[in-house]
């Protein structure tokens, strides 16, 4: 099983397609990062994109998981891409001057 | 239609053993937006702060969070209240053995599950954020008061709190770094839709980040709106504080005449 959280995926080609669902936030924090870093570590992964089209909450502790999956992605010459995120979502980005940083997509390959 | 409030002050009334400090306090802290309560010292604003983050309890039914009643939170309830909030105080308030990036992690790694390197991260953003990027292995006692205040602002962000708490953010800075910090404040409001309180004494900054005053005086609300209104009201002691006309010694003339000549006579005369 390539996710130890029952999360939408499908993955195709070397690229992980992930749809997080509901709050992305201190509290879901510690399972989602143990399952997308998981992936991430993953020989076959060479790209995730992660789709927040139904995220509610963004808070600073999902912005930091993002961060540590890039790094995880970078140290193979992986990507990550995000696509979906909500105003206040990318406002937090860009406060994190992180948008220099993430591939930040309005249209995610479809396929889940 | 107004917009709801996130909280509401309903009749607080507040005491310092037998002396009483607050008098039927009555407003509203919109959700999104920054309040500012203002006033001379001792009006009793920062009393009022004292309640609304729980370090003062209240009586039944004078302040209302979503509804609830904070009076009668339970102590597990009061402890979920303060997750939710950030509070930056007149002095920092951090702690000097450790460094600023080690303050700013505490309230994670006491009150989260999140891993050690998260945290790490979710420190360097906020330090980003308050431009203290090359700070974080600093001691407090090696930073500049201004930048004490902005680490304590970095600490009390550290929960990403849905309403922030600051107390006279200008005090003791010089007026630059006093402007500096007010714009930080308007940035986070814009940026993060954060509900934001503040208490201060200082004019020039209640009027650069209100959208909503409160003025306070000995212990009652003396006035309440935009800062137009406030602006242009004709309350003669609100004028006193906006025109900043001295009260050198500071008393209410008929509390020390009925002192002088006895109550009971102040009392026939009028």
């Amino acid at each position: 099983m390539l996710l130890s959280l029952p999360l939408k995926h499908s993955f195709r080609d070397g690229r992980l397609l992930i749809q997080l669902d509901g709050p992305v936030d201190m509290k879901t924090v510690p399972e989602i990062r143990r399952t997308l870093l998981g992936a991430a570590k993953r020989r076959e992964v060479k790209e995730i994109q992660v789709d927040f089209s139904r995220v509610t909450i963004l808070d600073t502790s999902g912005v930091a998981m993002l961060v540590e999956i890039w790094r995880g992605l970078a140290r193979k010459d992986g990507l990550l891409r995000l696509n979906g995120l909500s105003e206040s979502a990318r406002r937090l980005v860009q406060m994190a001057r992180l948008d220099r940083v993430f591939a930040i997509v309005d249209d995610l390959e479809r396929g889940l | 239609m107004g917009r709801s409030s996130l909280i509401e002050v309903c009749g607080l009334n507040s005491y310092y053993h037998k002396r009483q400090v607050l008098f039927d306090i009555r407003f509203g802290i919109q959700d999104t937006g920054i309040t500012v309560i203002m006033g001379v010292s001792g009006c009793g604003k920062t009393t009022i702060l004292r309640h609304l983050i729980g370090l003062k309890r209240t009586g039944p039914g004078e302040i209302l969070v979503d509804g609830r009643d904070l009076g009668k939170f339970s102590e597990r309830e009061m402890q979920g209240y303060r997750r939710r909030i950030g509070v930056l105080f007149q002095s920092g308030a951090l702690f000097n053995s450790m460094t600023v990036s080690e303050n700013i992690a505490v309230p994670l790694k006491v009150h989260t599950r999140l891993a050690s390197e998260t945290i790490h991260i979710m420190a360097l953003i906020k330090l980003n954020l308050l431009g203290l990027t090359e700070f974080g292995g600093y001691m407090p006692s090696q930073l500049s008061g201004g930048m004490r205040k902005r680490a304590g602002l970095a600490r009390a962000l550290a929960m990403d709190p849905e309403i922030l708490f600051v107390d006279e953010p200008s005090s003791g800075l010089d007026p630059i770094t006093a402007a500096g910090l007010d714009r930080l404040i308007l940035e986070l409001r814009d940026a993060l839709g954060m509900t934001i309180v503040v208490v201060t004494h200082e004019l020039e900054s209640a009027f650069r980040i209100a959208d909503r005053l409160i003025v306070m005086d000995r212990g009652r609300i003396l006035a309440a709106g935009s800062p137009e209104e406030i602006r242009a009201s004709h309350n003669a002691r609100v004028r006193q504080f906006l025109e900043r006309t001295s009260d050198p010694r500071g008393v209410d003339p008929s509390g020390y005449l009925s002192r002088i000549v006895g109550s009971e006579t102040m009392g026939s005369e009028s």
